[in-house]
């Protein structure tokens, strides 16, 4: 169902580059790696970045190296890199190669040089001997040694009550953050899916959701006063991803935005900062620099912090601890789910922590013990809309031909929908070798080889006569260099692609008059 | 695949190495590395690159002197300090108990020490606590327990992580992921001796290295000097020990190779990489395992001895009863 435009930009950020599109963001390691000609500088920052306050002792710096060097890193580099922290080298020394080479045991196939390098975490030097030597960069390497001898695991001190101003509310359990994320996250995909009666979402969130081809003007009402915005193909592909990877595309967006270096160095250390929080700890807002203060509401509308105004606290969501993994902290950063059937047979109260869990049949039903109208939504994206029942707690509804073909016409690929069936499978059979049945995976994957086995194009026929062979045999060497050539037939014809159809003929006029000269005939017959 | 580590840490001989620690003429400290100076702070930074070399990880640390095992908690800060130096102070009043016990001889002034005190006696209580802990875990998160294993090195994950009891509290619970993925759990154990082998407890420690290889746990262990005589003899027993459970066994080669830092470089550089691991990045240890037995009365390597029928204890003269079990031989 269409929806109402976004209301006009007045202080949000920059428009997003062309190029970019939601439903394909880098990872965080392609976007470190990509940042430009000013990477080795910004990193450098980023490792040195200083403790903001004699509150909070560990530097953020320490932090950003612990996210890269677990986050980033494969486990053979980890190990590399922590034995080299606990080296001393002068400028011009470090490990020799014959050294390190002698780490390994066979080839080196688990160690990234190029990554490691456009990371900032080490250096290669040659050395006055014929070979190499190889250390860390002093940023890199002064940071991960603090971060590795402090006790603190917590980016900002966890200061006692007594010393912060009182609260005007009360701070929210664990539950209440996580329906906090989840009723921002559910208001946006309402607001994609079209659901009626769904609050806008606020101005940033709007102006992601129209430039990165999530939502578009519909074709019928574009132009006139009452123009309506529908979700896309980018949006469907959008709405069936891990909540984390769709609020990274949110953060992504924002980050490309980014025009000024240290804004970027801002931003980037907030978020890895956040990630070493504990879920449900209330973080001091006086502990934060100014740049991070200024971020705060918009990494509030993405649902990463909750905090109300006046209040000395910030608490990071479980969204915004899990965003970037790998931290020291203890905490899980997933949103919780009900593990007990019980529990999800006595009605919960779905409005404050909806759940998803879903079991599918061998017989195309599913199962999904869900009351939530997203979910229904979500899931009416590929099973049949005529033919489903709600019931208080669950909804069953069929997988059928054309419901999932339909969903293919929209974009949506079998691989996604049997990766959104897995994720949210049951938890009584999501230990069970097939989750989905195999005749349900087979089918589905059927199903949309049907749709590429037939594959239809605009194709030209050039016909030879039958003393033409030479001309022939020219013109589909001509065509095949190009990737034209479709068919070669016995009978003197060639099918070539429409879009090189002219030049295939001009090359037939040229290669004939040619061969006619050569056979010393005339230039009389008709080319075609 | 997740990892765990189990550290056990052994407090026996700390007053034996206070007495013994020397500086040179620089002032600087020559070894041995003590408790409370090098040891704690080594294995902090240890335990902290365990966590940031493994994300899926966690860790306990079991503490053991000649009469207490206690499995140290955890702070927000990580190990509790508080309870390994009651266990120290603990040990070091009980050690100058037996000190003062010892007798003294007329050439000397000072007291005898007695040699007693440089032995770990509580080593092979601590292995067998920390081998316990981690078949109760197993047990508990294994469907169909340990004889359901479907590798030799490897177990699989089905349930959440089980309480408190086994040590364990900070792998993931509740994680749909990790479930899904029917996650596979690494587990070895880490040995820190820093006293002379007790020859009594060998039997004990072996049973544990068979029960350990069963249950597909690795057991790597660290012998430190007791003195800054780098003459001391190597642990055979902890080199059996390793050799069985296919892990690393090391003496950092001078005492003052385990101060200063040095003992932080040890950890990193031969410990932190897990079993699974250790085929593509070298640990850089090669040390040769001794088999030969010892006797039971005397502590004296030997090639040939008697051996008791029903004990299997070895010993370098015939008895008429077995020092071990009191059977007649």
């Amino acid at each position: 169902m269409a929806s109402s435009p976004p209301p006009p930009a007045t202080d949000l950020p920059p428009t997003l580059p062309a190029s970019f599109s939601a439903s394909s963001s880098p990872s965080f390691l392609h976007y470190l790696r990509n940042l430009g000609s000013k990477a080795p500088k910004t990193m450098a920052a980023l490792y040195s970045s200083p403790s903001p306050s004699t509150l909070s002792p560990q530097p953020p710096g320490s932090f950003f190296a612990l996210t890269v060097l677990t986050n980033l890193l494969n486990e053979i580099e980890r190990c590399v890199v922590l034995r080299m922290v606990a080296l001393e080298w002068t400028e011009d020394s470090g490990i020799t190669e014959r050294d390190f080479n002698s780490w390994f045991i066979g080839s080196k196939k688990d160690w990234d040089w190029e990554k490691l390098n456009d990371l900032c975490i080490i250096s290669l030097n040659p050395s006055r001997s014929s070979s190499w030597f190889v250390k860390l960069r002093s940023p890199f390497h002064s940071s991960l040694r603090s971060a590795l001898t402090s006790t603190q695991k917590h980016p900002w001190s966890l200061l006692p009550s007594a010393q912060l101003k009182p609260s005007p509310t009360p701070p929210p359990t664990l539950n209440e953050l996580n329906a906090y994320t989840q009723n921002i996250w559910n208001g946006i995909l309402h607001y994609l899916v079209g659901t009626k009666n769904t609050q806008e979402p606020n101005p940033t969130v709007l102006r992601f959701l129209r430039e990165t081809g999530l939502m578009d003007v519909d074709a019928k009402t574009a132009g006139t006063k009452r123009e309506k915005w529908e979700i896309t193909k980018k949006g469907y592909d959008f709405m069936l991803k891990d909540v984390s990877e769709q609020v990274w595309s949110f953060v992504f967006s924002y980050l490309q935005t980014l025009q000024s270096t240290s804004s970027i160095i801002s931003t980037l250390l907030l978020l890895t900062s956040l990630s070493h929080c504990t879920l449900s700890e209330g973080y001091p807002v006086s502990l934060l620099t100014k740049s991070h203060k200024t971020l705060m509401p918009k990494f509030k509308d993405f649902g990463l912090i909750y905090y109300t105004s006046g209040s000395p606290k910030f608490y990071p969501t479980s969204i915004a601890i899990s965003l970037i993994p790998g931290s020291l902290s203890s905490s899980c950063g997933h949103l919780p789910s009900p593990t007990s059937v019980h529990s999800l047979l006595s009605l919960p109260d779905q409005t404050k922590n909806p759940t998803l869990n879903i079991i599918v049949q061998t017989n195309f039903t599913v199962v999904a013990y869900t009351s939530s109208p997203l979910h229904l939504s979500m899931l009416l994206l590929f099973c049949d809309k005529d033919d489903y029942m709600v019931l208080p707690n669950v909804l069953v509804m069929k997988l059928t031909r054309d419901s999932v073909k339909e969903s293919f016409k929209r974009g949506i690929k079998c691989s996604q929908i049997l990766k959104f069936l897995k994720k949210h499978s049951h938890p009584l059979i999501a230990d069970a070798d097939y989750r989905i049945p195999e005749n349900v995976q087979s089918q589905l994957h059927l199903w949309e080889k049907e749709e590429v086995r037939i594959k239809c194009s605009l194709a030209f026929k050039i016909y030879f006569e039958e003393e033409e062979k030479e001309v022939e045999r020219d013109v589909a060497g001509w065509a095949e260099e190009r990737g034209g050539l479709i068919f070669r037939g016995k009978g003197g014809v060639v099918v070539v692609k429409y879009e090189i159809a002219e030049g295939a003929v001009r090359f037939k006029k040229r290669r004939v008059r040619e061969w006619r000269e050569e056979e010393g005939g005339e230039d009389d017959m008709i080319v075609y | 695949m997740s990892q765990t580590i189990t550290i056990v840490l052994d407090l026996a001989a700390e007053a034996h190495r206070a007495r013994l620690s020397t500086v040179d003429s620089k002032g600087r400290f020559k070894g041995p590395a003590l408790i409370h100076l090098h040891v704690i702070p080594s294995l902090k930074v240890f335990l902290n690159a365990f966590e940031a070399a493994n994300p899926s990880s966690d860790w306990s640390l079991i503490c053991c002197t000649n009469t207490k095992v206690e499995t140290v908690g955890r702070t927000r800060e990580g190990i509790d300090l508080d309870a390994i130096m009651r266990m120290l102070d603990d040990g070091v009043k009980k050690a100058e108990v037996e000190e003062d016990a010892a007798p003294t001889t007329l050439a000397s002034s000072e007291p005898k020490a007695n040699p007693n005190i440089s032995i770990s006696k509580g080593i092979s209580a601590g292995v067998t606590t920390a081998v316990c802990r981690i078949n109760s875990y197993l047990n508990k998160n294994l469907p169909g327990g340990l004889a359901n294993r479907k590798r030799k090195h490897e177990t699989a994950l089905s349930a959440s992580v089980s309480g408190a009891d086994d040590g364990f509290t900070n792998l993931h619970k509740n994680s749909d992921e990790t479930k899904s993925q029917n996650n596979v759990i690494e587990s070895r154990i880490l040995v820190i001796q820093t006293g002379e082998d007790w020859m009594p407890h060998y039997n004990n420690l072996m049973n544990c290295a068979f029960a350990a290889k069963s249950a597909g746990v690795c057991v790597d262990a660290l012998q430190l000097f007791c003195s800054s005589d780098k003459k001391e003899e190597r642990s055979s027993m902890l080199s059996q020990l390793t050799h069985i459970t296919g892990g690393l066994f090391m003496r950092p080669p001078t005492p003052a190779g385990q101060v200063h830092g040095a003992l932080t470089q040890i950890l990193l550089t031969v410990y932190l990489v897990n079993k699974s691991s250790r085929n593509v990045l070298s640990p850089v240890v090669v040390e040769t395992v001794e088999f030969k037995g010892r006797c039971y009365e005397t502590g004296n390597k030997i090639d040939i001895g008697f051996v008791c029928n029903l004990c299997l204890s070895v010993f370098e003269r015939k008895l008429d009863t077995c020092l071990t079990c009191g059977s007649k031989v």
